[in-house]
């Protein structure tokens, strides 16, 4: 079930409703809760349905074990436990295919020959966002930091339809007390709510389609297109990708303000960082947060001096860069992006050293990153390193290629990077002020926004570029 | 058995809600409201909405596989266009879509507009000469299986220097049973108007598995996938898509069969479309090849994940165990490139430079 459908908001306004009416009664609200999870999440494959049922009893069996062992070294052997299957889980359905061809490949290459078994499963969709989830409830009980809860509450959690199958990755701590306390009905935040649908709605099937259109037909044949057309077309992705998934997480979040939940901020103008660190910080801000306190710290983070930060830092992007899928070119983007923050930080530390400031002013700053930034989304994008190859070498050999920009591409592009160069309060104004107008006047207002979003969107609805992770 | 007074009840309910802390009015100098003012909004925005956007709900509708559920909804939906018609609600969505040239967007064509074609002789056995200054015009296209073998064609044709490949024409949920969705007829008329190719590459069969189709003769058309009066009509729309395909004396035509499907009950439907697809290319030998994907993808005659390609072994198919992925794409591409290498004289491009997969 997508949430841009027919179905969808079928589903929706029957939910809504309930979840309001239920909210007084906390057991009959879980179940509400826990079989609209569930209808939501089989709408795709009710076989799915098992699976999340079962990583929802085996990680509540290991956050409980924990919390009620004191062995330090139990706990320890049952927390691996637990990271071991929620990867072995993922490994087999991510990435099985992948680690056995390029294991005979590598053997075939050294002469041994061996035909590697390999399978067809599809991919449970959202199985990497629920399995993170998952394994932050086991990590956090194991460190004392959230008290497991009954399984109830934790299927709740998990199946929670709003963020199940693109984030944002909430946590326990943030979630779990929420559905312990009634929300008020009185008081909703309506507004932010519909901003967020609607805006993320035209995000995803206005802006990102359209950018669609300009990048698959670059990134299928770079060398039909001219340098220029193709540099176009690495921006065009670049919006395409953020208006995609920001799109989806905005609407995600929408939809539970309206149900009286609050989840965390998942995007935060990203492509007006100033640099790599504060590029994460405002890109998938809720898998950074994620990779930051279950991987980086935990290997040491920056307490073990330059090199150990350094290293650490890789591993956990080039990490991140694999949770995205199963091919080296996701490797070499996460390497990339590893690689290009340890040179930032290493940077930043000697000035500090030093005692000076950065000597670039910020708008170049601004685009400098900007520039990494699509540069690494072309081995995000591309179908293979001949393609990365391909397509960036054509931008420095394709001057000759004849072929124009589409001037409507680069408006838009131009358009969405410069909304995020704007003050971060114009949108809160903009709500403020809406949210002062009568309520059917805002109805008015929103069925106009649908009417402009139905008319400028292809018919269909493409699936989301992060439902494959 | 005592009864509440209801007037007790309420005063309690009212006394609970007065003990209640007052929520905040206002959040970042928003106003919050109560749950059921944002219901009543949220109806006025999809009942204006929905108005609005009428015409392409009923596209949306009648685009559906055939089912009860696309009944109803036609049915729904046509109510709606006609009272939005009838108020001229239908214009903005009209003028908008029109701004970006799309104003057509809500039009379906279900009528197979092609006329057979008289077809000519066979071109004689002289390979046609391509060299960069008179290249060899390409055109790939299809349902969601010629996803991969057009994108792949199309980033390998540069490199060849003597093909000048057309956009991939691949579209996803489409076939020759429902031009309501997608009208290949229509479309293969526009691909003879604009590109002109000298070669052209169909693969079809992803969803014309199903009883369904629209455009018949007499509107629309149900009968037994399989069944003679089926295998007729589907017939008729081959022959007419690879006559018009090869209308022009010299081109030809590669119709790509649909690879051996894992799930068996499919893949015998694949067989059946696969057996039509090979009998028409063979009435027009010569002008249209029928390749047969078989040998290359299960070479131990059963589906199978991966293959060895140039010493490698090789994933090609999509997990859903029917579509090729891209590495399958890129094989697919690079016999049809050696097809058209044995058939043509491509000059300063032979041998053809190799296609590398992802892995």
């Amino acid at each position: 079930m997508l949430f841009p459908t027919f179905i969808f908001t079928v589903f929706f306004l029957i939910v809504w409703p309930l979840n309001w009416v239920l909210m007084r009664h906390p057991s009959r609200w879980r179940v509400l809760m826990l079989v609209s999870g569930y209808v939501f999440y089989s709408w795709w494959d009710w076989r799915f349905a098992f699976l999340l049922a079962a990583s929802t009893l085996a990680n509540q069996m290991f956050a409980v074990q924990i919390s009620r062992t004191q062995d330090a070294h139990r706990r320890k052997l049952i927390l691996i436990a637990a990271v071991a299957a929620n990867l072995g889980v993922l490994a087999w359905f991510k990435y099985f295919n992948f680690f056995v061809t390029s294991a005979a490949n590598l053997l075939g290459d050294l002469g041994v020959s061996w035909l590697a078994p390999t399978v067809t499963t599809v991919l449970p969709v959202g199985i990497s966002f629920f399995t993170f989830m998952a394994l932050s409830y086991v990590i956090d009980a194991y460190r004392g930091t959230f008290k497991p809860t009954s399984l109830m509450r934790f299927a709740v959690f998990l199946s929670f339809f709003p963020h199940i199958v693109a984030g944002p990755i909430v946590r326990p701590a943030e979630l779990v007390p929420q559905f312990d306390e009634p929300r008020d009905p009185r008081r909703i935040d309506g507004t932010r709510a519909f901003f967020l649908i609607a805006g993320g709605l035209f995000k995803k099937v206005v802006i990102s389609a359209y950018m669609a259109s300009i990048a698959d037909p670059i990134f299928a044949s770079p060398g039909t297109h001219s340098a220029l057309q193709v540099i176009v077309g690495i921006f065009a992705y670049t919006i395409q990708i953020y208006a995609d998934f920001s799109g989806y997480t905005d609407m995600a979040i929408g939809l539970a303000l309206l149900m009286g939940f609050e989840f965390p901020q998942n995007f935060n103008r990203p492509y007006s960082a100033l640099g790599l660190r504060d590029f994460w910080r405002r890109w998938h801000m809720t898998l950074s947060r994620w990779l930051r306190d279950y991987l980086y710290i935990p290997l040491g983070g920056n307490r073990k001096g330059p090199s150990r930060t350094s290293v650490n830092l890789l591993m956990t992007m080039v990490l991140g860069g694999l949770w995205h899928g199963a091919a080296w070119t996701f490797l070499a983007w996460g390497t990339l992006h590893g690689v290009g923050l340890v040179t930032e930080h290493r940077l930043a530390s000697r000035r500090e050293r030093q005692g000076r400031d950065g000597w670039m002013p910020s708008w170049l700053v601004k685009s400098s990153t900007l520039v990494f930034v699509a540069t690494a989304w072309v081995f995000f994008r591309a179908t293979s390193f001949g393609n990365v190859f391909d397509v960036i070498g054509q931008v420095f050999s394709g001057w000759g290629t004849p072929g124009r920009a589409s001037l409507g591409a680069v408006a838009v592009i131009a358009g969405m990077i410069a909304i995020q160069q704007l003050p971060s309060d114009f949108g809160k104004r903009a709500m403020a002020a809406f949210s002062r107008v009568h309520w059917a006047a805002q109805g008015l207002a929103l069925g106009v926004t649908l009417l402009v979003i139905g008319a400028l969107s292809p018919a269909g609805v493409a699936p989301f570029i992060y439902f494959q992770f | 058995m005592t009864r509440r007074d209801p007037q007790t009840q309420t005063d309690r309910s009212r006394r609970a809600d007065r003990t209640r802390p007052r929520p905040p009015v206002e959040r970042d100098g928003r106003l919050l409201e109560p749950v059921g003012l944002a219901m009543a909004t949220a109806l006025v925005a999809l009942l204006v909405g929905g108005l609005l956007n009428a015409n392409g709900m009923h596209k949306n509708a009648s685009i559906q596989p055939d089912s009860p559920a696309r009944d109803i909804a036609m049915s729904l939906t046509q109510g709606l266009v006609d009272i939005t018609g009838a108020l001229g609600l239908s214009e903005p969505r009209h003028l908008i879509a029109g701004l970006v040239g799309n104003g057509s967007k809500d039009d379906v064509v279900a009528t197979v507009g092609l006329t057979p074609v008289k077809r000519h002789a066979p071109t004689p056995p002289v390979k046609q000469a391509f060299s960069p200054a008179n290249k060899l015009q390409l055109y790939a296209g299809g349902d969601s299986l010629s996803l991969e073998t057009a994108a792949a064609l199309s980033a390998a044709a540069p490199s060849t220097r003597v093909i000048q490949m057309a956009e991939p024409d691949g579209h996803l949920n489409t076939g020759l049973e429902r031009p309501d969705v997608l009208n290949w007829f229509e479309r293969a008329k526009e691909v003879q108007a604009t590109v002109k190719p000298n070669v052209s590459v169909l693969i079809f069969g992803g969803n014309d598995n199903a009883d369904y189709m629209t455009g018949g003769a007499n509107g629309d058309f149900s009968k037994p996938f399989g069944s003679p009066a089926w295998e007729r009509e589907y017939r008729r729309r081959v022959a007419l898509m690879m006559d018009t395909m090869t209308q022009t004396r010299g081109q030809t035509l590669i119709w790509v069969g649909a690879p051996v499907a894992q799930d068996p009950a499919l893949d015998a439907q694949m067989k059946v479309l696969n057996r039509i697809y090979r009998l028409e290319a063979a009435k027009r030998a010569g002008q249209v090849t029928y390749l047969d994907p078989d040998p290359i993808f299960a070479p131990a005659g059963k589906f199978q994940t991966s293959i060895t390609y140039q010493g490698k072994q090789v994933v090609v198919r999509e997990p859903d165990g029917q579509h090729l992925n891209t590495d399958g794409g890129v094989v697919l591409a690079d016999v049809i490139l050696k097809m058209l290498e044995k058939r043509f004289s491509l000059r300063e491009a032979s041998p053809l430079p190799p296609i590398t997969t992802g892995g």
